[in-house]
């Protein structure tokens, strides 16, 4: 099991849009993939969790991944929120 | 009987009378157009199942959103649409949906509207707004599959067994069709009047209803024994062994007069002078045309195509829908005609997608013959639907709300044009199927004689002729004493209509309530109407009042009428002649 701690950087914070696409990343990839914000976490491949997590502009997310592809499932959604979800320019 | 709890007994209005013994389901607690309806332990694995198909179908409908969205707005922002996509996937989301169904044994529509409504409170505690209201996007999900589950046939209430006795709040009239089948014996609910469409409906179910029974649906849980009294208009919670001995036995007497009465149904209704007179009914429903013939009606003066419409929702019924709908009507009427009317939508009758804005006054709006005109598309099926359906019978067509001799015409083209398409389909259908015009609007009523050259039949509609005429609204209770079906306005009215039609020598009816009062019946075949439409059950009674009639003597009577100055004055000649015993026939010339 690995672990990151990363920042929302776009403007809207983890919206539905902004959701639906970690939730796309994250289901392409075997391992469970858990975001931790504070005591709560959730399941990352459900958009519901991630919504009611609420994470706005600014708040930090740890990215807990576990499973055979943990690597490549932790690169890519911190790649994505980093990206900004490539919605703003 | 009594089970556990005392007798309790609420008194509310009978508005559709004849009793019911059974159990109370309680659709309780509406809110929005969401019931809860308990299900029997053997049901909750097929409403699961029924949740899983409106699923589907609404992930389908999303699809298609999301495609057309995509074209329109790019696919930057119809990505929302994945996110609902996935709402609807999330078995967070959708596993408590189940587990709520399996637990609390319920139907679907109330599972996901209570989960969705937990949900939305875990929302309201975030505090960034934009994220908040992201439970937006979660309520536009449920809507979707609500909106599936109601197009999705609902769990048969049959299965718990006994005969159930509906306890609700309130009742639209869809909710009232879709649930008014099978195993439901009655109506009792806590608003409603008189008039209500369901009134309507419970009436032309023939089963009795109850309306006005304050907090009804607060005393009772589901399962317990009632009575429904639609005779005094009360409703028996837990009646005792003596009770309900009592009441079956006044249910076997009151069933004992129906078949006294439809004992008529082999006579004709001939005035004692041997004038026939062509009783024929109104019906809403379907199921309605078994009572056609039980009642001894010739013919269906008026179906209101409407509730097909309504049952449908949300989807708009197919051309083989309205097909299958009217053959079999037509075929049930035979040899006998069957007039049906178009949609009469618009106004205060839902219209849903037809209408694009708002209306300040809905009943002098876009409705009936106007809105067919202005949608033309979406009145195509129906319209083919008919066509074809004209091979099985002798099917009418009726356009309500006209108002204008164009109307009819602008109709007359665009027949013209759905006919030469089903030509060029190679679909059979007739071509000179009878189009005729409702006459409630006042305007029509002073133009009859140039609609009678146009039209091959007129209809009149008298409660809402009566209505605009009077510019009373009858459910108004400080005007209602102001809707005078024997004002001189409304019988000099339709004299003028009766006499236009026989000058011109097309048939008239009508199927207004008025046909349905005795006395206002007589005043009817005075004036020379020889067709009148009445609900299946009414038949018997108005056909026994036609058989004491003698035409020569009221031809007088109401000539003499339509030289009085007010309707109690009209009242009152009346009175004076209908009343008294029937008149003596010297020498009984009837032939």
């Amino acid at each position: 099991m690995i672990e990151r701690e990363v920042e929302i950087v776009n403007r809207l914070g983890l919206h539905a849009r902004a959701a639906a696409k970690l939730v796309q990343c994250a289901s392409g990839f075997k391992s469970r993939v858990t975001l931790v914000r504070d005591s709560e976490d959730v399941d990352a491949k459900s958009i519901l969790g991630i919504l009611l997590l609420a994470a706005s502009q600014g708040s930090f997310l740890t990215i807990r991944c576990d499973g055979v592809d943990e690597n490549e499932a932790l690169n890519s959604i911190s790649q994505l929120i980093s990206d900004r979800f490539c919605e703003e320019s | 009987m009594s089970e556990s709890g005392t007798m309790q007994i609420v008194q509310g209005m009978g508005v559709a009378g004849g009793i019911a013994i059974g159990k109370a389901v309680s659709i309780s607690t509406r809110v929005g157009e969401v019931f809860r309806i308990p299900l029997a332990e053997n049901e909750v694995g097929a409403e699961v199942g029924r949740l899983r198909e409106a699923v589907d179908h609404a992930q389908g409908e999303m699809g298609k959103t999301r495609i057309r969205a995509s074209q329109q707005v790019g696919d930057e922002l119809a990505a929302i649409f994945d996110a609902h996509v996935l709402l609807l996937n999330d078995p967070a989301f959708l596993g408590r949906v189940e587990e709520r169904i399996r637990r609390d044994r319920i139907n679907a529509e109330w599972a996901v509207w209570k989960t969705a409504k937990e949900l939305d409170e875990q929302f309201s505690h975030i505090d960034d707004t934009y994220l908040r209201e992201r439970s937006e996007d979660l309520s536009d999900v449920s809507r979707h599959v609500l909106r599936s589950l109601q197009g999705i046939a609902h769990h048969e209430l049959s299965e718990i067994g006994d005969d159930l006795i509906i306890v609700a709040d309130d009742l639209t009239p869809s909710d009232a069709v879709r649930l008014g089948r099978k195993r439901v014996v009655g109506f009792a609910i806590e608003s409603g009047g008189r008039t209500s469409h369901t009134t309507i409906i419970a009436r032309s179910l023939n089963l009795p209803a109850v309306v006005g029974l304050a907090g009804v649906t607060q005393r009772i849980t589901d399962e317990v024994p009632v009575i429904l009294d639609g005779e005094t208009g009360c409703l028996i919670l837990h009646p005792t062994v003596e009770v309900l001995t009592e009441y079956r036995q006044r249910k076997a007497v009151l069933m004992r007069k129906e078949r006294k009465l439809l004992g008529t149904r082999e006579l004709s209704a001939v005035t004692r002078d041997g004038v026939r007179v062509q009783l024929m009914a109104n019906i809403d429903l379907p199921e309605e045309v078994r009572d056609v013939v039980r009642f001894g009606a010739e013919g269906i003066g008026l179906y209101r195509s409407e509730f097909l419409y309504i049952e449908k929702s949300p989807d708009l019924p197919t051309e083989e829908e309205h097909y299958l709908l009217y053959r079999g009507i037509v075929e049930a009427a035979a040899p006998h005609p069957a007039i049906i009317r178009t949609y009469d939508l618009g106004g205060r009758k839902l219209a849903r997608e037809m209408m694009d804005t708002r209306e300040d006054n809905p009943v002098l709006g876009l409705r009936g013959i106007r809105l067919t005109l202005a949608r033309r598309e979406l009145f195509r099926p129906q319209l083919r639907g008919l066509f074809r359906a004209g091979l099985h019978g002798d099917l009418w067509i009726m356009l309500p709300m006209v108002s204008t001799l164009e109307e009819i015409r602008d109709f007359r083209a665009y027949s013209e044009e759905v006919m030469a398409e089903l030509t060029r389909d190679g679909v059979p259908f007739r071509r000179d199927v009878k189009l005729g015009s409702m006459i409630e609007v006042p305007a029509a009523a002073m133009i009859a004689d140039a609609l009678a050259t146009e039209v091959d039949f007129f209809s009149i509609g008298t409660n809402d002729l009566i209505q605009y005429s009077l510019a009373v609204d009858r459910n108004n209770e400080h005007v209602a004493h102001l809707y005078q079906p024997l004002h001189p306005a409304i019988l000099r009215m339709l004299r003028f209509v009766i006499d236009s039609a026989h000058l011109a020598g097309i048939e008239v009816s009508l199927c207004g309530e008025m046909a349905a009062d005795p006395r206002h019946a007589a005043v009817l075949v005075g004036l020379g109407l020889r067709r009148l439409s009445v609900s299946p059950r009414l038949v018997p009674m108005i056909k026994s009042v036609i058989r004491e009639l003698d035409t020569r003597t009221l031809a007088d009577l109401v000539r003499s009428c339509l030289d009085l100055r007010t309707a109690r004055a009209v009242d009152e000649h009346l009175g004076q002649a209908l009343s008294g015993p029937p008149e003596p026939l010297e020498g009984k010339v009837s032939r």
